[in-house]
């Protein structure tokens, strides 16, 4: 690996570089993040003053308040300053959205100052509790409002008197790093489960990439004078336009607030100059001073700058919302470029110069909460590569040293992607792959080809059209989604809908395996479907009562978001919301795509489906009531039945029989989806990647059709089910291509498996490049490679003391491998590894 | 309309050709090479492979078998198949729920074969790959094969073969104008040698390399056998005649001896040959291939 590496590289990391890797690989070993409470105090504070005004200028203030709250240490050695929660190891307690599991998650966290312990259980906790059961948090509105029958599905319970007010706030919310918390029933319990898991509450919606060029261009004092402009513009007797006041006069506040952090680390790195012994640190403090005295508040003019706005601009975020995930700096090699080139032309930076900046710079994008959520990713995504507005291809000089950089660093963050398409580089794409071929997991391959079919489609929904140049030059964000750069308030939250559990309901007559009970609609006893279009019809009728449901409780969650934690600062980045004179949340921004409803197990559904196809009603080799018996037997002492259902068409084995089944689920679901609305003028928008929940969500599906017994993992996005692809890679890339990606607005993971000993070298490159290049014409969304052996995998569960800095693909993300729970690594494991 | 008697469609393979190819293992071969690797390819019939580790014992192959050519080796144990009287019809391995039971050899038409290798053209198109026929000895079904090819041809296909030569020359030259790329064994240049380790002269192995070089481009293999074939002398000699025969050959390749066939015997409940002989260390190699190099020819190791 190491010889490979050094291979691969083209301009040797500088010692500098080194010392600080070390510094965070040291750091990201310690198996819990150290809390700090500064932004939540500072917030928490701010809002007790504030009661009464407007929310929109409340948190805007609120947002002031913990700017003027962030710490302004400078670390050794690092060429650029800030953190996302003060420090390197630091992340934030996010108690607004943690609700009422702070109160018992407070007593378990390892590492934090008793100062901020004090803080959160004397202040914080407190304000947002209020008089006893957590109402100024926004999730309580959220519950009050939804109607019974919705509670119902959403937690297997109507609660029509809403007893159960008190502990909405208890659950754990979805992505916050784990915390081993004792279960103590009546105390740590929170809300029941039902079939739709509502993944909006309590956390933030993050998941955008915006501002970043804005602020290279104009700087914070720059959007502050957009929002003066537009105020400027008001017409003070209509009504619609004095709506959009307290939010433009909250933009003036958050943006002078944000113009304000660079002076703070230019005072720093001025007294840290003063007090520097090493002559060539005490010069680069200096530099540091002068970045910082420009940026963030002005436009950038170098690389240096460039870099440090991006970083201000991302950290940013994490003083509105303290923990949010998925905000992705997107496209740095272009809208970093302008300064990389006239610097080097100018001939005030070289090549290798650069390189370190870019090292450094991503590195920054590994810590703080980074290593303690193995379950998710922080998934700040960026893109190299892509198209340009006209058509053309994108990739420039810095494309190559951001690869070079992932080389350099390989680390969890950032989550790397290249946009690949028929016009890339050879040279570029060979580059890509010697990253894969080292098997940290980066980069994620994405055909940008379908990513402009995808746009430019979703433009037909019934909002604004995206333009061609838009969708040419937009990218992803957090795992592999789709995302208009700039102008999308993309809610890639949402809904969690297992589509293998609309299967069981139609199979059952809408009665749940799980909480045994009757949950969907009454469809009818299967054993009377005369054919097969009558199971799938009865499927289809589970599936829009539940995204029915959706519909209802999402609208309800972007109403409560809207009214109780609007974002200030985060909507005046996306655009056109100062124009607009609206939040993101009311939809202020050019589109609005999303809430999500997110599925997983679309595989299981198609497998299962070709099953009862082939041996029920094509075959006639066994009955619907026989399948049914051993299904609610987990198949023990029906093995033979279970062995024909084995036997059936599997996906990923370039089988059109069950392949085009599979496309069908893929297809009927998004066609599902996209006919409900949001509340902001856009649809709700299908995605299927489901993080590392296909483990644990599996827990909670019975036996299926496809002969896979109950509470073993669901398939892993669109990838096959583990171990059933036999036909090799080419087949499972063939199986996925006959689906309609493009449709997939915010798109699906494919995982896959490769040797390291078929690729891990020059010809083993080429192939992979080869193959990337099949998987644009075959018009796949994304995939993702890890190339660890099964002895590894295995090795380092015997001794995971010794491979702590491995680091494996999950879903849409990247995690260190030991950190990933047994279940997980196991289901890994349990994949195809091609070219074996 | 032929059919040919596959034993088996390997996609994605990258060892048998340039690009990424679908690799066609024909049924059947004249010679019995002691380290043969892929022992299901030699008998022409269909055969069934039995995996053993995979066996529940649950006896559905003993109650379908028509010739009554399996029995249980122990009580509900693992079963074990008279060879002499299994034909190979494959009833047992339709039955077998736990795939322990595996028929190597089906009977394809050469468009039936074409509709298996077409489903990769995608990434033939972009890898500069295409479809190799190998085996077994795929000039054993000559007309088939020239069918095959033929059709691929047609499409466009990079089409390649990999031969022992141990064949008439009528049934190899209709081929070798189909071919991109010919694969040819040259396993030993001393005849007695290679009638003990491979049951066969190498005469008209010797003969068919050199008229095929004066047409077609060749790259020739030495599988390199410790023991048999892995002596100074006989690479030398091997290099010289290669070097003779022109500038149609692209290369020679040497392939290191290796163990990987070893279970697929226990397949065919038949004992390995080679027990005693290991693989060539690397220095070995190394000093093979720079001997080779010596004549002025392009050399490698491994495919």
């Amino acid at each position: 690996m190491a010889d490979l590496q050094n291979k691969f590289i083209t301009t040797k990391p500088t010692a500098r570089m080194m010392r600080l890797r070390e510094f965070y690989v040291e750091n990201s070993k310690r198996t819990d993040p150290v809390y700090t409470a500064c932004y939540d105090l500072a917030i928490a504070r701010s809002m007790r003053q504030t009661e009464g005004e407007p929310m929109v200028l409340r948190r805007a203030k609120a947002f002031a308040a913990a700017v003027e709250a962030m710490p302004v240490d400078i670390f050794p050695d690092e060429p650029f300053v800030g953190w996302f929660a003060g420090s390197p190891t630091a992340i934030s307690v996010g108690a607004e959205q943690l609700g009422a599991r702070l109160e018992i998650e407070i007593d378990h966290y390892k590492f934090m100052s008793e100062e901020d312990r004090k803080a959160v259980r004397e202040e914080i906790i407190p304000y947002w509790k209020g008089e006893g059961d957590w109402r100024r948090h926004w999730f309580y509105r959220n519950y009050e409002m939804l109607p019974p029958e919705t509670r119902n599905l959403l937690y297997g319970d109507p609660d029509p008197d809403l007893k159960k007010i008190g502990i909405i706030t208890r659950s754990r919310p979805p992505a916050l790093p784990r915390v081993e918390v004792k279960e103590v029933p009546g105390k740590t319990d929170g809300l029941g489960r039902g079939i739709i898991n509502d993944g909006m509450t309590r956390h933030h919606i993050g998941h955008s990439s915006f501002g970043y060029e804005k602020i290279l261009k104009k700087g914070f004092l720059g959007v502050k004078k957009d929002a003066e402009d537009r105020l400027a513009r008001i017409n003070w007797t209509d009504t619609e336009d004095l709506r959009k006041v307290p939010f433009l006069k909250g933009v003036v506040i958050a943006m002078d607030a944000a113009a304000t952090v660079g002076r703070k680390f230019a005072d720093a790195a001025r007294a840290a100059a003063r007090r520097e012994k090493e002559p060539w640190r005490k010069a680069e403090l200096k530099k540091i001073a002068a970045v910082c005295e420009r940026v963030p508040a002005h436009p950038a003019r170098t690389f240096r700058e460039a870099l440090q706005s991006v970083w201000f601009t991302q950290i940013l975020n994490w003083c509105e919302t303290p923990i949010t995930y998925a905000i992705s700096p997107g496209k740095v090699d272009q809208y970093l470029y302008p300064y990389y080139e006239k610097d080097i032309r100018e001939g005030c930076l070289t090549r290798e110069e650069a390189q370190e900046l870019v090292d450094c710079w991503l590195m920054r994008f590994t810590q703080g909460i980074a290593p303690y959520i193995p379950q998710a990713g922080l998934a700040s995504h960026m893109d190299v590569g892509g198209l340009k507005a006209d058509g053309s291809d994108a990739t420039n000089d810095l494309s190559f040293l951001f690869v070079e950089g992932m080389i350099h660093t390989r680390m969890l963050e950032p989550n790397f992607g290249i946009l690949v398409h028929s016009k890339t580089p050879d040279a570029f794409l060979i580059k890509a792959c010697q990253l894969c071929v080292l098997g940290t997991g980066h980069p994620m391959f994405l055909n940008n080809d379908v990513f402009v079919e995808n746009f430019l489609a979703r433009g037909t929904l019934g909002g604004p059209p995206v333009p061609l140049a838009m969708a040419r030059t937009s990218g992803a964000i957090g795992c592999n989604e789709p995302h208009v750069t700039n102008y999308d308030s993309e809610f890639n939250v949402g809904s969690f809908l297992l589509l293998p559990n609309m299967l069981e309901l139609a199979l059952a007559d809408g009665w749940s395996w799980d909480l045994r009970k009757y949950m969907g609609v009454r469809t009818g006893d299967p054993r009377t479907f005369k054919t097969f279009s009558d199971l799938q019809e009865a499927y289809l009728k589970q599936l829009a009562y539940f995204a029915g449901h959706c519909e209802i409780t999402l609208k309800n969650s972007e109403l409560a978001l809207a009214a109780g934690y609007p974002t200030v600062y985060t909507s005046a980045l996306i655009e056109d919301c100062i124009e607009n004179g609206r939040t993101r949340e009311e939809g202020g921004a050019r589109f609005n795509f999303g809430p999500i409803i997110a599925t997983a197990g679309a595989t299981d559904v198609g497998d299962s489906l070709a099953a009862i196809k082939k041996l029920v009603y094509d075959e006639k080799k066994i009955t619907m009531a026989e399948l049914l018996d051993a299904m609610e037997k987990n198949f023990e002492g029906c093995e033979s039945l279970r062995e024909e259902l084995l036997k059936a068409p599997k996906f990923g084995n370039d089988d059109d029989y069950v392949d085009e089944i599979v496309a069908w689920v893929m297809k009927t679901y998004c066609d599902e989806v996209i006919k409900h609305e949001n509340t902001r003028g856009g649809h709700l928008i299908p995605y299927q990647n489901p993080l590392v929940w296909y483990v644990r969500t599996g827990k909670l599906v019975g036996a299926l059709p496809s002969g896979r017994k109950a509470g073993e993992p669901l398939s892993d996005g669109i990838s096959p089910t583990r171990g059933v692809d036999v036909n090799g890679p080419t087949a499972v890339f063939n199986s996925v291509g006959k689906i309609d990606n493009a449709s997939i607005f915010f798109g699906q993971t494919l995982n896959m498996r490769l040797n390291k000993d078929v690729f891990g070298n020059d010809a083993g490159v080429r192939r992979l490049a080869d193959m990337i290049r099949t998987f644009v014409d075959l018009k796949i969304h994304h995939c993702q490679f890890n190339l660890i052996s099964s002895e590894t995998m295995r090795e380092a569960q015997r001794n995971p003391g010794e491979y702590q800095e491995l680091t494996v693909r999950v879903a849409g993300y990247v995690a260190y491998f030991t950190r990933l729970g047994r279940d997980v690594q196991d289901s890994i494991i349990a994949r195809n590894e091609h070219g074996a | 309309m032929h059919k040919g008697l596959i034993s088996r469609v390997e996609r994605f393979s990258l060892h048998d050709g340039p690009g990424i190819r679908t690799l066609i293992v024909m049924k059947g071969c004249p010679l019995r090479c002691r380290w043969c690797s892929s022992p299901y390819t030699q008998s022409a019939d269909p055969e069934i492979l039995y995996i053993k580790g995979r066996c529940q014992g649950c006896g559905r192959c003993i109650a379908v078998c028509p010739n009554q050519a399996i029995a249980f080796e122990t009580v509900d144990g693992p079963v074990k198949t008279d060879r002499s009287r299994c034909i190979g019809c494959g009833a047992c391995a339709a039955v077998c729920v736990n795939r322990a039971r595996e028929l190597s050899g089906r009977h394809y038409t050469a468009a039936e074969l074409f509709r298996e290798v077409e489903k990769d053209a995608a990434f033939y198109r972009r890898s500069g790959g295409g479809i190799t026929v190998g085996g077994g000895e795929p000039t054993m079904q000559a007309a088939f094969v020239r069918e095959f090819l033929a059709l691929c041809r047609s499409h466009l296909f990079h089409t390649a073969m990999e031969t022992s030569a141990y064949t008439p020359w009528e049934k190899l030259a209709p081929l070798l104008d189909l071919l991109d790329i010919v694969y040819m064994d040259l396993k030993h240049v001393d005849e007695r040698r290679h009638i003990q380790w491979t049951g066969a002269s190498n005469r008209v192995i010797l003969e068919n390399i050199r008229r095929a070089a004066q047409e077609n481009h060749l790259i020739l293999r030495i599988p390199v056998i410790p023991g048999f074939n892995d002596s100074a002398e006989n690479i030398s000699a091997s290099a010289k005649f290669v070097k003779e025969l022109g500038n149609n050959v692209v290369r020679l390749e040497l392939l290191p001896y290796h163990q990987f066939g070893i279970h697929k015997y226990g397949e065919l409940e038949r004992l390995y040959p080679l027990e005693s002989v290991t693989p060539p260390p690397d220095a070995h190699m190394k000093e093979l291939r720079g001997m080779v190099r010596s004549f002025g020819l392009d050399c490698e190791i491994g495919g």
